[in-house]
């Protein structure tokens, strides 16, 4: 395989660029369209990576990314930074949007090519800085240390936007069964990604 | 009783569960500080899922995105009082609820002493968890109207239902809308709602044998029995 240049960034220590973010989120909150441009220069490529991966089409992404981004201009003032990161505010709406979009054209989708897309796992990212892999690198191999109903009830949740009872007729099992898989899923995501420490 | 409101907390998190019960959940956690913790952790677990696909973003984005910026207001920061004001709303169709459980007449208003309506939002809470978080939970939904929704999630092992009713269409002074039980025996009055539009909570309990939580239309200060027909129903499973 040919080498693929990999743009380099300089490699900012994770607590330097998250307090980076909320200063610039609040900077957002009063107006600031200066710190929402910065905000928007670090936060975009992961709005925008979501945003295709839920809905799968460029044009309807490039729709929720917008919409999305313009939520956090609107309701930055509305961001409370004890109750979570700038970077979880952000993804939060994207993904809420995603999903909406995702269910409101949900009659136009076959339900067998939601579940068959649903279950990669991302693997297909591009252009990726090295901050960007390493992180890739950590979900991915957290994902991995799910029993594989966990994995499948978590990722048929948040990557494929299904409502838990959606995931259960998916799996052919009990709703109750789904919503403890996810709970019990994403504890251990939340203590192998090093969340809340 | 038991009740596992992790469970919901991951579903919600993770944008799974369907609108109604989102807004039951949310509705619940702002009222509880302790789920509010939890919720945050499994929401910053989630962020990063989503982050992890980070990717090149077309430029015309970028563009696209700071012009509407620069002519788009932004919201007024919440206050105390927004936050106080959103915790009593949702206080007040309790009071009907709690005459409900305990099979009381509503006759008007009546006046609830302050240490009486603290320990009932406690109440409130707990219930409302445990219903929606408990294993044999079913929800049950009907449209009202265009834009009405009415959602029951009930537990038949709790003998309870928590009751969700938004965007009613607006009727006339002398009339009100009534929720009823439906049994073998004839319909049990549940609550009155005067006021449209605005999305209520309501937990229900003694469902014993009901099949069926309705919604009629009923002269102002409602009805012994319902004398128009049904409007919405959610059957209970």
């Amino acid at each position: 395989m040919p080498a693929k240049p990999v743009p380099l960034r300089r490699i900012i220590p994770k607590a330097d660029q998250g307090a980076d973010l909320e200063r610039l989120l609040v900077r957002t909150a009063r107006g600031d369209e200066g710190a929402f441009a910065a905000l928007y220069d670090q936060l975009a490529s992961a709005v925008w990576g979501l945003a295709l991966r839920i809905v799968r089409d460029p044009a309807r992404a490039e729709e929720v990314a917008q919409e999305a981004l313009l939520e956090v201009w609107r309701t930055a003032p509305r961001y409370d930074s004890s109750r979570g990161s700038a970077r979880t505010y952000v993804m939060t709406i994207t993904h809420r949007r995603a999903v909406d979009v995702l269910r409101h054209e949900q009659a136009a989708r076959d339900r067998d090519q939601r579940a068959a897309l649903a279950t990669e796992t991302p693997y297909d990212t591009v252009d990726e800085t090295v901050t960007a892999r390493l992180e890739h690198e950590q979900v991915r191999r957290c994902l991995k240390s799910l029993t594989q109903l966990q994995h499948e009830a978590v990722t048929l949740a948040y990557y494929g936007g299904n409502t838990y009872a959606e995931v259960a007729a998916l799996l052919e099992v009990n709703p109750a069964t789904v919503k403890t898989r996810l709970r019990d899923g994403l504890i251990r995501l939340r203590d192998c990604l090093g969340v809340g420490r | 009783m038991t009740t596992d409101l992790h469970a919901l907390a991951a579903a919600y998190a993770l944008d799974a569960l369907p609108a109604d019960e989102r807004e039951l959940f949310a509705r619940h956690l702002a009222d509880c500080s302790g789920c509010q913790a939890e919720t945050a952790e499994f929401a910053a677990t989630a962020a990063r899922l989503g982050a992890a696909l980070e990717q090149g973003a077309p430029p015309r984005l970028r563009t696209t995105v700071l012009e509407r910026v620069s002519v788009t207001r932004q919201s007024p920061p919440l206050t105390g009082a927004a936050h106080a004001r959103r915790g009593l709303r949702s206080s007040g169709v309790w009071l009907a609820a709690a005459a409900a459980l305990v099979v009381l007449a509503i006759a008007g208003g009546f006046v609830v002493s302050e240490h009486q309506r603290a320990s009932q939002l406690a109440a409130r809470e707990q219930q409302l968890t445990a219903v929606l978080s408990a294993p044999d939970a079913e929800t049950a939904r009907d449209r009202i109207g265009r834009q009405g929704r009415l959602t029951v999630v009930a537990s038949r092992r709790l003998d309870q239902a928590v009751v969700l009713v938004a965007d009613l269409p607006p009727l006339g002074r002398d009339r009100t809308y009534q929720m009823w039980l439906v049994t073998d025996a004839s319909p049990r009055s549940v609550a009155t709602m005067d006021d449209a539009g605005e999305a209520r909570t309501l937990v229900v309990g003694d469902l014993e044998a009901a099949q069926a939580v309705t919604l009629t239309v009923e002269p102002a200060g409602g009805s012994k029995q319902p004398t128009t027909p049904v409007i919405a129903a959610a059957e209970l499973a």
